[in-house]
């Protein structure tokens, strides 16, 4: 037996990821950021999220039906109307349109109408890949959406802070509030992520006896980057915030650099994510 | 207090999980079953019956049987046993005896692709 690569896959799956975490991370951080700010960060962000759904539905197709580029206008309508991921890709996409339909009416912006819109795409990235068989209706889907969910809200945090300290949002203000949050609702997302992350390596089949594949090591990468990163995030909430609360500007260069790195690792672990999600554990 | 409140998560993580684990193992798709056994000798079959790990994308998945000479002869089109969305199905007209090979192909409910091949002979 031999298994095909969807290996085109896995880059927009991670780049949709990272959309879905700079507008969680926008969510996170909103009361704490300067008039205006979460507006234009989230719009774009949902503009990407929807055009990155367009350009996954042609490729998944070509990569569930590997048919020539002449006919994957008839695979696009296969994958969509017959199968689980077609399924999937629709709910997401719904959630993207809806988040932003919600963003084009609502006045004054709503973060809990907003994160409600989201609700659908994170499942929808639950239930495709290795959790696909089990449904949207399953409560191990709804652990995995809060896996993904607390992930993506970690790496978006800490890319919208970095954003707002490298850009100088502030002006002078040390934004001691913003970093304070980010600080909690990272802790918050890192127990999540570690918790629902266990689940999902016990689920492995033969997790304790399975050979070390290319799935394992992708999984062993990941869990580096994420130990890395939670590392930085460590140091970040019992000394660099406080320290940079202080006022010494060192301490306040010194956590610019580490969120860069954090974010940079965050990143890494996203496209590592949706590599294990298409490629097989070893049995 | 915080010790307790922390104990209580714990247990009702771990009962969660315990949950949880039987919901079903991952998905990507490997034979397990099949029927004409592979390299079996036996009178010419009904239907070729390839049971799966997993559940199976019925619109993209197919069997194909070739004889000896490389031609294709099954005609039918492949579809998914009502009963179980794991079962793969292809009915046969009557098979002359001789060597004939297997191929399926077939991508699971995660999207995954896998493929392999099996013989068997008719008498």
């Amino acid at each position: 037996m031999t298994e095909s690569a969807s290996t085109q896959i896995w880059l927009p799956a991670g780049a949709i990821s990272f959309a879905l975490a700079v507008l969680l991370g926008t969510l996170a951080l909103a009361t704490d950021l300067p008039d205006g700010k979460v507006r234009s960060l989230a719009r774009p962000a949902i503009a990407v999220l929807a055009c990155l759904y367009a350009v996954y539905l042609p490729l998944k197709a070509q990569s569930l039906t590997e048919v020539p580029l002449a006919e994957l206008p008839g695979a696009i309508r296969l994958v969509l109307l017959h199968t689980h991921d077609g399924a999937m890709w629709a709910v997401g996409m719904a959630g993207a349109l809806a988040a932003a339909a919600a963003m084009a009416r609502v006045g004054k912006l709503s973060m809990p109408t907003i994160a409600a819109c989201l609700l659908p795409c994170l499942l929808a990235k639950a239930a495709t890949g290795h959790a696909a068989e089990l449904g949207l209706t399953s409560p191990f889907v709804w652990l995995h959406a809060l896996h993904i969910g607390a992930g993506c809200g970690w790496a978006g945090s800490v890319c919208i802070a970095w954003l707002a300290l490298r850009r100088r949002w502030y002006a002078d203000a040390w934004p001691e509030a913003m970093t304070h949050r980010l600080s909690q609702f990272c802790a918050a997302c890192l127990t999540i992520a570690a918790m629902s992350g266990i689940v999902n390596l016990w689920r492995l089949p033969g997790f304790a006896s399975a050979g070390f594949g290319p799935y394992e090591r992708w999984l062993a990468a990941k869990l580096i980057i994420a130990t890395c990163a939670a590392g930085l995030g460590a140091w970040n909430r019992w000394h660099g915030v406080p320290l940079a609360a202080r006022g010494h500007e060192t301490a306040r260069r010194a956590l610019r650099a580490t969120l860069a790195i954090e974010l940079a690792l965050l990143a890494a672990a996203i496209l590592l994510a949706a590599i294990l999600a298409s490629t097989a554990p070893s049995m | 207090m915080t010790v307790l409140r922390s104990m209580r998560a714990l247990r009702a993580f771990v009962c969660a999980a315990a949950l949880l684990q039987a919901g079903g193992a991952w998905a990507h798709a490997h034979l397990q079953k099949q029927a004409p056994a592979a390299n079996s000798l036996q009178e010419a079959p009904e239907q070729i019956r390839l049971e799966f790990s997993e559940p199976l994308e019925g619109a993209l998945s197919r069997i194909e049987v070739v004889n000896a000479s490389g031609a294709v002869i099954s005609a039918a089109r492949t579809s998914l046993d009502p009963a179980s969305p794991k079962v793969l199905l292809l009915p046969l007209t009557a098979l002359p005896a001789g060597s004939y090979t297997v191929n399926w192909n077939v991508v699971s409910v995660d999207g995954h692709r896998t493929r392999g091949s099996y013989r068997f002979t008719v008498k």
